[in-house]
Parts: structure tokens; C-alpha cells; sequence
């Protein structure tokens, strides 16, 4: 059975003296160790001498930055993505025209041996070409000709060009890519204009390379953005969506914030609750969270 | 402004939010016993209350620049205490075990001093300590309502806003904690 205190036996403080007495006898004694205190004044001090909290600053930043982020490197992953695309339809196409029958510089024989090298360092090259979008618009008619008589240089050539000695096998092998494009096999050209318009003839060029040893390096390339991009992202978007979780909260008392609460929880969203509440007793932990939110 | 002896926790914590790290000490000097007292009459584990008490005071340091006097700042310190009590209760899934008065452990029958006068032979300590039995034995609730009241000075008002409860909840918890203490100092009487 309960027992019910009577109602006159306290007064309106709830205050007993003697207990109150009593009680101090036997607990003044029970202090902090020390070395709690010594490690919560230098951290007191530490947060004083950091000043503002980085946070603060750093999160009115921080939205805009990490979609900044995530843009140029969605943009730069898709933009290499259809390089490669591109260069192994060149390649592909380049691999199964058939011989040129004179170009008048070199022999066909050495536009096959000598690529090879340059292929060594794939990256390097497409980084070269990377920076030349204004070969993009080259008309396809227009093309074959430009790298015959190379006239309008596209701009990857003209980087090529300043490089100690470009190889006769990459001359070579321009009219080996260019004389069909005149002749018989003008529709190739025209197709594969149509459909890599992006890949200038010296890619086309390069591309010549073993197939095999192309489509090794650009595959390993995929697999290494493939790998590096969501990593690179994840944590960006994860920081972007914490951001727009509670970015309209920022300067809202708490009421506000267990609203929301109260509404992720109502519509079953879990895992925003979570974060939201991790958040909320972080930046409130003087609010008790009501009892339906815990 | 903190070099000031009587300036209120409230000043001081004001102090402390614009950057002078004495308002704390000092302050820290005020509120260290009572808070680590207070966790400790309810976790009972010096470990533990050790634990929670840096997180109650690092919580505090980390709120310090959304401080706003809106109470009085034991009112505050000892709500964030609360706070993270309660979030170790309920990881340990002890509250559910402690909210039912009438579940809670009962108060022993005291066993007053014999064959003597018990004002004569009862040493103020070991009333103390009978005191402090008598404290673990209150159900949660009722134990948190006369420590608050004891430690940080608390009114009924003040413990009802700590703790999230209503005032008329707040008065009954602390009438049954003084009834049951009263009652099982009786023998020392």
C-alpha cells in the first residue's frame, strides 16, 4: 500500500533543515577527482582561446562549397567517362580501316610499330587534351582535311607540336586516318564524326596504339575513377544532406527544431529523425526531449 | 567583471560565453561538488559519475555561445545533467525499472540506537549515513527531487522545470522524498 505524506508536513520550499543538515554531513566529502577538474578548465580555457567556433563560420560555407563540390566532380568523372567512350570508338574504328595506300612520309609498317610508347601514359595525354574543348565543334567534312593539310590546327595539335620532335609514325599514321576520310571510306569518317565528335584526328592518332593495350589502360582508369568517385562524394553528399536537413533550422530555438523532429518521426523518416535528433541535443542539451520523440 | 566575488552564476556564464575563461573556473569552483554529487546518488558508481560528469560540463562549454539567461543558471547546469542522466538510463534501459513508485525499493525500518539515549549516542555521521540509506532507497524520481533541491538550491518550481515535470509533480515527488527521509529518521528524533 502507498503511503500519503500529509499535506501539512512540508511547506511551501519543500525545506527540512535538519535533513538538509544531515545530508551535507554526508556528502560534502564526495569531490571530483582532480584530475577531472584539471582536464575541464583546460578545456574550458581551450574552447575560450579557439575562439568562435570554425563551425560556425565554416557552415555558412559549407552548402554551397560541398555542392560546388559534388558538381565538378560529377562533371569531371562524366567528362572523362566520354572521353573514354569516345576514344575507344575512334580507336575501334581507326583499328579497322583499312591501309592507306601512301601518305608520302612514312611507310605503314612504322605508323603500327611506333605508337606504341606513347601509350605509356595515358593519363598524361588526356589531361593534354582535357583543355581543348574548341576542337570539339570541328565539322566532320572538315576534319579529314584540316589534318592533311594542317592548316587550322585543332588546339591538341598545337601542344603537340611544341614537343621536342613529333614522331613520323604520327604523321604516318594522320594519313593513314585521313586518306580514307577523302576516299571510299568517307562514310566511316563521316560515322565516326557523327558519333565522337569530340575526338580530334590526333587522338585518333594516339588511339592507334595495340587495342589491346588501350582498352587495358582506359578500362584500369574507369575502375580508378569508379572507385575514387563515390568515395570522394559520399561524405560531401552526407555533409550536404545533414546541411539541408536543418539548414532553415540554424537560428530557430529549440521549439522549432522538435517540430521537426516531431514531423520526420511522423512520416516514418527514421533515419533523418536520427540525425536531427543527434543534432538537436548537440546544439540544445539543456532541452529535455519530450517523451514521444525519445 | 568576473574578478568580481558576487557575481551571479548567470554573469559569470555570460562572462564565459564572451571569452573570459576565469567566469569559468570560478563558476566551475561553485557547481563542481554538486553536480558530481548528483550524479553520483544516482548512477552509484564513482566511474561512471565520472564519466557523466565531464560530459555534463564538456556539453556545457560546447552550448556556451547559444547561452542566454532565460533561468536561473543552475537551473540550466543542472538540466543538461538531467539530460544526460537520463540518456544513460536510457541506454541502460534502468528507467523503465525505476518510474513505478510502488515498485521501487521499499524504505528499510531504521534501526534506532538501543540502551541509550539516541540524541546522547547518535553520531551526526552515522545519521548521515543513514540519511544517505534511506536517499538510495527513494525511487529515482523522488531521490532526484530532494538532490536537486539540496545540491543546486532548487525551488519546486525550479526542480519541475529541471526535470520536465509539472510543479504540482514536481511538489508531490519532493513531499513523498521528505516524507519517507522524515520517517526513517525517526529513531534519531
Amino acid at each position: 500500500m502507498a503511503m500519503t505524506p500529509p499535506e501539512s508536513g512540508m511547506d511551501e520550499t519543500g525545506n527540512d533543515p535538519r535533513l538538509a543538515a544531515l545530508y551535507r554531513a554526508g556528502c560534502d566529502a564526495q569531490q571530483p577527482p582532480a584530475h577531472l577538474d584539471d582536464a575541464i578548465r583546460a578545456a574550458a580555457r581551450r574552447a575560450v582561446q579557439a575562439g568562435p567556433r570554425r563551425s560556425n563560420r565554416f557552415r555558412r560555407w559549407s552548402t554551397p562549397l560541398s555542392l560546388a563540390a559534388v558538381i565538378v566532380l560529377s562533371v569531371t568523372v562524366v567528362t572523362m567517362m566520354r572521353e573514354e567512350g569516345a576514344d575507344r570508338w575512334v580507336a575501334d574504328d581507326v583499328r579497322q580501316l583499312p591501309p592507306a595506300p601512301s601518305s608520302g612520309i612514312d611507310t605503314p609498317d612504322r605508323a603500327v610499330v611506333q605508337p606504341a610508347p606513347r601509350t605509356a601514359a595515358p593519363a598524361e595525354r588526356r589531361m593534354e587534351a582535357a583543355p581543348s574543348p574548341p576542337a570539339v565543334p570541328a565539322a566532320p567534312a572538315e576534319r579529314p582535311q584540316a589534318t592533311k593539310k594542317s592548316a587550322p590546327m585543332p588546339a591538341e595539335s598545337r601542344v603537340h607540336d611544341s614537343q621536342p620532335a613529333p614522331p613520323p609514325a604520327e604523321m604516318a599514321a594522320l594519313g593513314q586516318s585521313a586518306a580514307p576520310a577523302a576516299s571510299a571510306a568517307a562514310e566511316d569518317a563521316a560515322r565516326e564524326d557523327r558519333a565522337a565528335p569530340a575526338a580530334p584526328a590526333p587522338r585518333a592518332l594516339r588511339r592507334s596504339a595495340p587495342a589491346a593495350a588501350v582498352a587495358d589502360a582506359s578500362r584500369s582508369e574507369e575502375s580508378m575513377a569508379a572507385k575514387q568517385a563515390p568515395s570522394m562524394g559520399a561524405s560531401a553528399l552526407a555533409k550536404a544532406r545533414d546541411d539541408a536537413l536543418w539548414r532553415d533550422l540554424e537560428q530557430q530555438p529549440a521549439g522549432k527544431w522538435l517540430e521537426r523532429l516531431r514531423e520526420l518521426r511522423r512520416d516514418g523518416r527514421n533515419e533523418d529523425f536520427a540525425r536531427l535528433a543527434t543534432e538537436f541535443r548537440r546544439r540544445f542539451p539543456d532541452v529535455t526531449m519530450p517523451d514521444e520523440l525519445r | 567583471m568576473s574578478n568580481d566575488a558576487d557575481a551571479s552564476d548567470e554573469t559569470l556564464m555570460l562572462g564565459y560565453r564572451n571569452g573570459d575563461a576565469g567566469a569559468f573556473d570560478r563558476l566551475y569552483d561553485r557547481h563542481r561538488g554538486g553536480v558530481y554529487r548528483y550524479l553520483l546518488r544516482h548512477c552509484r558508481d564513482a566511474g561512471l559519475a565520472d564519466e557523466l560528469f565531464q560530459d555534463v560540463w564538456m556539453n556545457l562549454i560546447r552550448a556556451r555561445e547559444s547561452y542566454t539567461v532565460q533561468a536561473k543558471f543552475a537551473t540550466y547546469l543542472y538540466r543538461i545533467a538531467h539530460n544526460r542522466l537520463m540518456d544513460h538510463f536510457r541506454r541502460r534501459e534502468l528507467v523503465a525499472a525505476s518510474l513505478d513508485d510502488e515498485t521501487a525499493a521499499p524504505v528499510e525500518e531504521p534501526v534506532a540506537p538501543r540502551g541509550a539515549e539516541p540524541h546522547a549516542q547518535a553520531d551526526v555521521r552515522q545519521q548521515a549515513a543513514r540519511l544517505l540509506q534511506l536517499l538510495d532507497a527513494l525511487p529515482l524520481e523522488q531521490r532526484e527531487a530532494f538532490v536537486l533541491q539540496q545540491e543546486g538550491g532548487l525551488s519546486i518550481e525550479e526542480i519541475a522545470e529541471t526535470t520536465g515535470v509539472t510543479r504540482e509533480t514536481a511538489k508531490s515527488r519532493l513531499r513523498y522524498a521528505l516524507f519517507k527521509l522524515r520517517q526513517g529518521m525517526q529513531p534519531w528524533q
